[in-house]
């Protein structure tokens, strides 16, 4: 689930009506030390700071901050719906054959659901099949604190309606190699211009050669 | 539920966020933490009603915070937990204005006053509270249906309701470090204290206000900027107390840490009785 890269502790001590809760599930979460991930030289302002645990199509187990190093294009949808998530993935899509050659390797694309519920993993894998995404691309879901969280963090409005679908804003982020939102194109049908623009710029801008 | 992770990040439950810690703060909820009060279970009608039956949305019962966290209980947290001093908490986290109505990281002030409810804090600060407490947020419709129940003090029609509401937010809005002072409207049916007449209150999901467009523009929809937000239409637009709430709402970010916004915490109910408890 979510970590705030700032040092929290629990308290042991939680009262629920006079009543002191079972602790035994949180003996697990007790601080275990030694800062995580290095947050030396990471933006203030840096997603890589909040991040959440995440599950690509592939079944591997990803946190955001993993990330770090490359340019990332970023949005969330949820892969059953009809209106302007496929939009949006196209978008990415032409965002990322226009970019450079070079390039083209460097960038990360990312979905992220905003449907735990349905979209499991044999969904995503289905969806990234049928835009016929590569392995530039991960789709990732997560669980609703998780998809809360970055939702927040990136600006995206969501709102699930009780037919199960989604209200949700089309918000396509660009993430600099630090985690730093650097563009975010708010609407469909998207600016691709200045998507690629500045993901060209933020990806000039790395440091870190191609691993 | 809990799991180590990467690196020796823990993240286990929702805003763990724990590096760097340490020994857990025994005290850290003393014996002056808000108590919860039961709020039954209910119909809550949003003010954007697509997609939602006429009845709204049933919303099962839970536990509230009688009231909201005061500079007291804050101060106890950030004490515990340095990485959320105001001198070291990312920008990411929490914008410039975060508590800045104290007089220093870890002293509260003239300005402060112990019992009133904690202002200058985002929602990331708020879920990380939250986490501490062991407790949440409560979500938009949990508030807005605990904060529809005040028929002993305001009377049985809505209509007196959003005139007391209207009246009491006309209050609540100050200058910052004079307006976190105790709440002296009544409580509500079930003993609730300070959902109106005090700072406004961060909920879990205070982003899905999903509406077309910019609302202080000039009315024209964007149809682009949301999926299917177009057909969000106010359930009851003569509802001017609600339609404030959510505009408050769907104006802010996760890192705003303003004057007038607090909150309070929230819990699902306690299990049935004959579990044993530790």
């Amino acid at each position: 689930m979510i970590s705030i890269r700032i040092p929290l502790r629990h308290g042991a001590a939680a009262l629920t009506f006079g009543l002191l809760v079972p602790l035994l599930p949180f003996a697990a979460c007790r601080a275990q030390g030694a800062e995580a991930v290095p947050a030396s030289g990471l933006s203030e302002r840096s997603l890589y700071r909040v991040t959440g645990r995440w599950t690509n199509h592939d079944g591997r187990a990803l946190d955001l901050a993993e990330l770090r190093g490359e340019p990332v294009v970023l949005a969330m949808v949820y892969t059953s719906c009809t209106m302007t998530c496929p939009l949006i993935t196209s978008e990415m899509l032409a965002v990322q054959r226009a970019l450079p050659a070079d390039l083209r390797g460097r960038v990360r694309f990312v979905l992220a659901s905003f449907d735990p519920a349905r979209d499991s993993l044999a969904a995503l894998r289905q969806h990234a099949e049928k835009m016929a995404l590569d392995d530039r691309w991960l789709v990732l879901r997560a669980a609703p604190a998780d998809v809360r969280q970055l939702a927040v963090l990136l600006g995206v409005s969501y709102r699930q309606l009780p037919s199960g679908d989604f209200d949700h804003s089309n918000i396509i982020s660009v993430l600099d190699p630090q985690g730093v939102v650097s563009f975010q194109s708010p609407r469909i049908p998207a600016d691709r211009d200045a998507l690629v623009k500045a993901v060209t710029a933020a990806a000039r801008a790395s440091h870190r050669p191609r691993r | 539920m809990a799991s180590v992770v990467t690196r020796g990040v823990i993240v286990g439950m929702w805003m763990v966020g724990l590096l760097g810690g340490g020994v857990g703060d025994a005290s850290a909820q003393s014996a002056s933490a808000p108590r919860y009060r039961p709020v039954a279970s209910g119909h809550v009608r949003p003010f954007y009603l697509a997609g939602v039956a006429d009845t709204g949305v049933r919303v099962p019962g839970f536990l509230l915070a009688e009231r909201a966290v005061s500079n007291a209980d804050f101060l106890r947290f950030v004490k515990a937990n340095p990485g959320w001093r105001r001198s070291r908490v990312p920008r990411i986290a929490a914008d410039p204005t975060y508590l800045r109505h104290w007089e220093s990281d870890t002293v509260l002030g003239a300005t402060a006053a112990p019992s009133a409810p904690v202002v200058h804090v985002s929602w990331f600060a708020a879920q990380a509270y939250a986490q501490w407490s062991s407790a949440r947020l409560p979500s938009t419709a949990e508030w807005e249906l605990a904060a529809s129940r005040f028929v002993r003090s305001v009377g049985p029609t809505p209509e007196r309701l959003q005139t007391f509401l209207i009246g009491s937010y006309a209050q609540a809005g100050t200058e910052a470090g004079t307006e976190a002072r105790p709440s002296p409207s009544p409580a509500s049916d079930e003993g609730i204290a300070g959902l109106h007449g005090g700072p406004w209150e961060w909920v879990d999901d205070f982003n899905s206000v999903v509406t077309s467009g910019e609302s202080r523009g000039d009315g024209t929809p964007d149809d682009g900027l949301f999926c299917a937000g177009g057909a969000a239409l106010a359930a009851d637009p003569g509802n001017f107390a609600a339609f404030m709430r959510y505009a408050v709402r769907g104006s802010l970010r996760g890192s705003y840490a303003l004057g007038t916004l607090g909150f309070r915490l929230a819990r699902d109910p306690s299990p049935p009785s004959g579990r044993p408890d530790r």
